[in-house]
């Protein structure tokens, strides 16, 4: 992940800070078209009739463009929608909105992440559809989809297939054959073998045995008794079970406490 | 219905539409930071306002996986081993998101104010919401929103734990100064070395102060308001004991007919002196009252209680239930009761000299203190009276006269209570005992059966008179209490009533212990060299 770190904190851009702005809440069909909107075409008009001595009517009346946007079998959504205004109470809403860089970005500088107040809001708009014809049929439709069961019954006209138990299973062949192949554990000159395992041990300080007989390829006896001589076996808790150098033959650079954050080790299930 | 806005035949329509667009721009996502309105945000109003999301790296990762990957302390294939292992127990570790955890939002720089705000889910299950600002060519860009976020402020202050404040609240009425206690406690952690931010000082300082000076009012005004209660209340208690004890004068010879009238009224007291005062711990502190525990008196008071009750079954089941414990605990409030003289036991005889120096110091104290325990007495009736309603024993059990009392007492002209009161504790644990027998063997008649006991109690003195014994407040009945309690010898046992004020010469005394003896003819065991005297309890 080349992405900047990210918890850094960043500069909330105040510039809109003081905006009044409004938040609708519109049914989902409508939010679906308009997600599949392009960005520069008209979704929709909003018109706010204001006549004296009564309250502000809003509505939203959507553009042909957008209901022409439909798959097949997609039902007519109500072009028409009254807007419900009411006012933010007992809460402080704001709106916010997160930049992220691109991943696939190429750029030469390095995208950032940006912060930006967008302002707060002043009145919440709810978008209600007229109980016309086109709206009853939508929802009818909506129903009647979500009335149909999710599991259905179906009839076999067949025996379904079955497997036939297998003595053996092909991959347990397979790693017969490799093991059969590699041929048994010869048991390689002491110092090859301290060879190795010095140099294991430069990588970690603490192997399970049977790790070591992976990477030397000794037979456990035979590595036991080189171990025995090399190597402290641990019995306690924090690294239970594992194989460390001698103090006198270990040199690791920072030498400072074998990293005491027990954790339970059990390594007698795995592989 | 549609569009009707436009073809409204209306006064003035004044109309305005407005297109909207949804412009696209994948990378940017609004969300929603909701705040509480108390919390008295205001946009317009920040200055330097900073976000980050919170660093639950740690959190994710366990304390345990600070382990170093290669060199010194490593495993090898510990990564694999441990994924293996957790697979086996069904946990598959989830990647850590860090664009999922929660936002810090921190406004007014470094001294500011800080909010946390927390992912709230299920807003947008069933609906869409955009937003909808001004472009500037005058149309509508509707956003949708995304996330909604509610933003807690940060507690910027460290709270007591909870042994912490229980210490301070132990010491409530002496700190006056909040203020100076979290500073202490900060000077504390800063010995410590902990993480105490600088800001949290400096920014905290303007509004604690306000809050300094009302909580240093508040706690002393408290500290007025409390000393100014207890002693109003001690002193109206005072008043009230003066004048029930020239009532008690008054009305002693008619007291037979008026107790009950008396009891209802005192009841009243007391009910009202409840509703004062509430029970606080340290209420009591006022009053004189003797710590040497008398559980005669509290007895007393339990048979007060039956009888007036009549319902003995109750308690018999309740010892019935505790017979054991009460006696064991009877047990040990007698032996408390006369602490001296059982000190002076355990010295076994030694020190006689002394001794005798204690006890005629005690006598004196004792003659001392008589005019007041007369009187005392008298209120403790009193008392005791209005304590049988409401609780039994525990509250009047400890201001209660100490032995002495009780033949001056019995000579004065209650000797009926006096008796019970002296009486009634030996032979309680054998009561109880009876009480159980009976109640196994069910039988209906208890409240009788414990009539008979309770006239026992008051005939047995005299039945077992000797001459000079009930005067000098040797009864069987005492004997038999001592020896019910433990084995002792018979020199022990003539100690006993010779640091109280038997009046008598020791020879009598001897005399008038002999023939209880004889009466009671205990159980006799010797123990180095040393006859032991003893009843069992039920011994009756």
């Amino acid at each position: 992940m080349s992405a900047p770190p990210p918890h850094t904190d960043r500069e909330l851009d105040l510039s809109n800070a003081g905006r009044g702005v409004w938040l609708v809440k519109v049914p989902k069909y409508i939010a679906n078209k308009w997600e599949k909107a392009s960005g520069d075409i008209e979704v929709g008009k909003l018109k706010i009739t204001k006549n004296p001595g009564a309250k502000a009517e809003v509505s939203l009346r959507l553009s042909e463009a957008v209901l022409a946007l439909k798959e097949r079998e997609e039902e007519e959504i109500p072009k028409a929608h009254r807007l419900d205004v009411t006012t933010v109470t007992r809460q402080m809403l704001g709106v916010f909105s997160h930049v992220t860089p691109a991943s696939t970005s190429d750029a030469i500088v390095p995208e950032t992440e940006k912060l930006y107040m967008e302002g707060r809001i002043v009145q919440k708009l709810e978008c209600r559809p007229y109980a016309d014809n086109c709206y009853m049929k939508l929802k009818l439709e909506s129903i009647k989809r979500a009335s149909v069961p999710q599991r259905q019954v179906q009839q076999l006209d067949r025996v379904v297939q079955n497997f036939k138990p297998v003595s053996d299973h092909k991959h347990n062949i397979e790693y017969a054959e490799k093991k059969k192949a590699e041929g048994k554990k010869m048991r390689d000159d002491k110092d090859a073998v301290l060879e190795m395992l010095f140099a294991a041990f430069e990588k970690h300080q603490y192997y399970n045995i049977r790790d070591l007989a992976k990477i030397t390829r000794q037979p456990i006896v035979y590595l036991k008794e080189i171990l025995n001589e090399v190597c402290n076996y641990n019995l306690k808790n924090p690294h239970r079970n594992m194989w460390e150098l001698k103090p006198e033959y270990r040199h690791y650079k920072d030498d400072q406490k074998p990293a005491a954050t027990a954790t339970k080790v059990d390594d007698s299930d795995d592989d | 219905m549609s569009s009707t806005a436009v073809t409204k035949p209306g006064a003035v329509p004044s109309v305005q539409e407005y297109s909207i667009r949804v412009p696209k721009n994948s990378k940017k996502k609004h969300n929603v930071m909701r705040f509480n309105a108390t919390l008295n945000v205001d946009f317009s109003k920040w200055s330097q306002v900073k976000m980050e999301r919170e660093n639950n790296m740690k959190e994710y990762k366990g304390m345990d996986e600070e382990m170093p990957k290669f060199g010194a302390g490593s495993e090898f294939g510990r990564d694999a081993r441990e994924e293996a292992r957790r697979k086996k127990f069904g946990i598959t570790s989830r990647k850590y998101k860090p664009e999922d955890q929660p936002w810090i939002l921190k406004s007014g720089g470094k001294t500011g104010k800080k909010f946390k705000g927390i992912r709230e889910g299920g807003v947008s299950e069933n609906a869409a919401y955009y937003v909808f600002t001004h472009a500037p060519d005058g149309a509508i860009e509707a956003f949708p929103l995304h996330e909604w976020y509610n933003f807690q402020p940060i507690q910027r202050y460290k709270a007591l734990s909870a042994e912490e404040a229980e210490q301070e609240f132990s010491r409530r009425n002496r700190v006056m100064n909040y203020f100076s206690l979290m500073m202490r406690k900060r000077m504390r952690n800063d010995d410590e070395g902990a993480e105490d931010d600088p800001e949290l000082s400096e920014g905290g300082k303007g509004k604690k102060l306000g809050k300094k000076e009302k909580e240093l009012k508040i706690s002393e005004m408290d500290e007025w308001m409390d000393s100014d209660d207890d002693d109003s209340s001690s002193d109206e208690d005072k008043e009230k004991k003066n004048s029930e004890e020239e009532e008690d004068d008054k009305k002693k010879k008619k007291k037979a007919k008026e107790e009950a009238q008396k009891k209802k009224k005192k009841k009243k007291k007391g009910s009202d002196d409840e509703a004062f005062e509430e029970s606080d711990d340290g209420d009591e502190e006022g009053r004189e009252c003797d710590y040497i525990s008398d559980s005669s008196d509290s007895e007393s008071e339990l048979e007060q209680q039956k009888e007036i009750k009549s319902v003995a079954e109750e308690d018999a089941l309740r010892k019935l239930l505790a017979s054991d414990e009460d006696s064991q605990g009877e047990e040990n409030e007698e032996e408390k009761k006369d602490g001296e003289d059982d000190k002076d036991d355990d010295e076994d005889n030694k020190d006689k000299d002394e001794k005798e120096k204690d006890n005629k110091l005690n006598k004196e104290s004792d003659k001392k203190k008589d005019k007041k325990k007369k009187k005392k007495q008298s209120k403790k009736k009193d008392v005791k009276k209005s304590g049988i309603g409401k609780d039994s024993s525990s509250d009047f059990s400890s201001d209660s006269g100490s032995d002495s009392d009780i033949p001056r007492e019995k000579d004065s002209k209650k000797p009926n209570s006096a008796q019970s009161s002296r009486s009634v504790t030996p032979v309680l644990p054998g009561v109880s005992a009876d009480c159980f027998k009976r109640k196994q063997s069910g039988s209906p008649d208890l409240s009788q059966s414990k009539k008979i006991k309770l006239d026992n109690f008051n005939s047995a003195p005299v039945t077992s008179y000797f001459p000079g014994a009930s005067e000098s407040g040797i009864t069987e009945d005492a004997v038999r209490r001592y020896l019910m309690r433990k084995p002792m010898t018979t020199t022990e046992l003539l100690q006993k009533f010779k640091s109280k004020k038997t009046g008598l010469t020791s020879e009598q005394l001897v005399n008038v212990m002999t023939q209880i003896l004889k009466k009671i003819n205990p159980v006799k065991q010797t123990i180095k060299n040393k006859m032991y005297l003893s009843i069992k309890a039920q011994h009756n």
